[in-house]
């Protein structure tokens, strides 16, 4: 082996990783005088000598490396949307029931004469003392009494009873849907998170009442008559 | 997803901290390359090794957080020791090679690297660097000229053991 070919085949051999041929080398270098040669072969093994201590030197750790690169990769899980809706729904349903009944309690409260003559009206089968020019007009359940003075039978009586008693619910259910509906589109649909928390809903409740309180007063009029004095 | 992550971690931050030389430079940029690589896979050709491919991203990403540090003038505190410090013993010749590695050409070093640390070939050094393989081996073959230049200087010998080749060479 000459030096040339000992040199170009310990270059390939480097490049290739080539043990086997590195093995054949050895002896050229070791034993070759030429210094070009020996120098080589020298470097050669100082290089593999110090490159293996500098690979088997304390190896990097990536503190929560993994854990970043998933979380930036990964999308967060989103949270179930029956659990985050729940709660909003949960205030405002209940603010819608809230407002049902304090209306219908405000009903009873403002009328209570005309609802103890419902009530008397039904089970007197319509010998109670209501003006019959106002329950023609209106068709209320106090009209439905007055309109059969006459009717004795058990039957009659009892059909008139049931009759004034749904015809109230009626009403006043649909009376209680319509304010909803006027009312609660804007509590729902309001985006800001802060106009939709519930003093301020139960503040825009009052705004809204505000124009439709003659209706109120009105409707309560048709059904339950003058306040009595 | 995890489990590829968790087995290029290792690679990826340790040819950061070589090529940028500061802990934290390399964990973002490690970071970077990884989250790449992730968002990219479907891109990457199978019939070729994954690791060149994830390594050419790495070393892109280095040398973007390289020309971001120049740009900026910063001053960073390398991890490598500086070149004035006391000659290493034996023992420390692995130390030595980290020393030397930070005084290399940028273009040497990367190819050092990837040859011996990542164990990558010529061809797929020329993949990731995206230079001709005959530039790969050039830059090798200086790299190592130098490094061993860097060590017989730091006082390793033919033999070692801090036998300076210098020193022999003059009383032989």
């Amino acid at each position: 082996m000459t030096c040339a070919e000992f040199q170009a085949g310990l270059q390939s051999a480097i490049e290739t990783r080539d043990a086997a041929a590195l093995a054949r080398l050895a002896e050229h270098g070791e034993q070759c005088r030429q210094a070009e040669c020996r120098r080589a072969w020298e470097d050669e093994q100082l290089l593999r000598r110090a490159i293996a201590l500098w690979r088997a030197g304390p190896k990097p750790v990536g503190g929560g490396l993994v854990d970043a690169v998933l979380r930036e990769v990964l999308p967060p899980p989103a949270p179930s949307p029956a659990i985050a809706a729940r709660p909003q729904r949960s205030w405002q349903a209940g603010s819608i029931l809230g407002a049902a009944v304090a209306l219908l309690l405000a009903m009873l409260v403002l009328a209570p004469d005309a609802g103890r003559t419902v009530r008397l009206a039904g089970r007197t089968g319509g010998t109670a003392e209501a003006p019959a020019a106002h329950s023609e007009a209106t068709g209320s359940p106090a009209g439905i009494a007055d309109a059969a003075p006459q009717q004795t039978s058990a039957a009659v009586d009892a059909a008139g009873i049931s009759g004034a008693y749904v015809g109230l619910a009626q009403d006043a259910t649909s009376f209680v849907t319509d304010l909803a509906m006027l009312v609660v589109p804007v509590a729902v649909d309001d985006p800001d998170e802060e106009a939709a928390t519930p003093s301020h809903w139960f503040q825009r409740l009052g705004e809204h009442i505000e124009p439709v309180q003659d209706g109120v007063k009105n409707k309560l009029g048709e059904w339950f008559g003058p306040p009595a004095t | 997803m995890r489990e590829l992550v968790e087995r290029l971690e290792r690679p990826v931050l340790a040819l950061c901290l070589r090529m940028l030389r500061h802990r934290q430079d390399a964990e973002d940029a490690a970071q970077e390359s990884l989250v790449r690589v992730c968002k990219h896979l479907a891109t990457w050709d199978g019939s070729r090794s994954l690791l060149p491919w994830v390594l050419a991203i790495t070393a892109n990403r280095c040398r973007t957080a390289l020309e971001r540090r120049s740009r900026r003038g910063r001053t960073v505190e390398l991890l490598e020791e500086e070149a004035d410090s006391p000659p290493a013993m034996d023992g420390e010749l692995g130390e030595e090679v980290s020393r030397a590695l930070a005084q290399l050409r940028e273009e040497y070093r990367h190819c050092f690297i990837l040859f011996y640390e990542q164990e990558l070939s010529v061809q797929e050094i020329s993949q990731v660097l995206q230079v001709p393989e005959g530039t790969v081996k050039t830059w090798l073959h200086r790299a190592r000229k130098q490094m061993a230049e860097h060590l017989r200087t730091r006082g390793y010998g033919r033999s070692g053991g801090g036998e300076s080749w210098h020193t022999e060479q003059l009383s032989g």
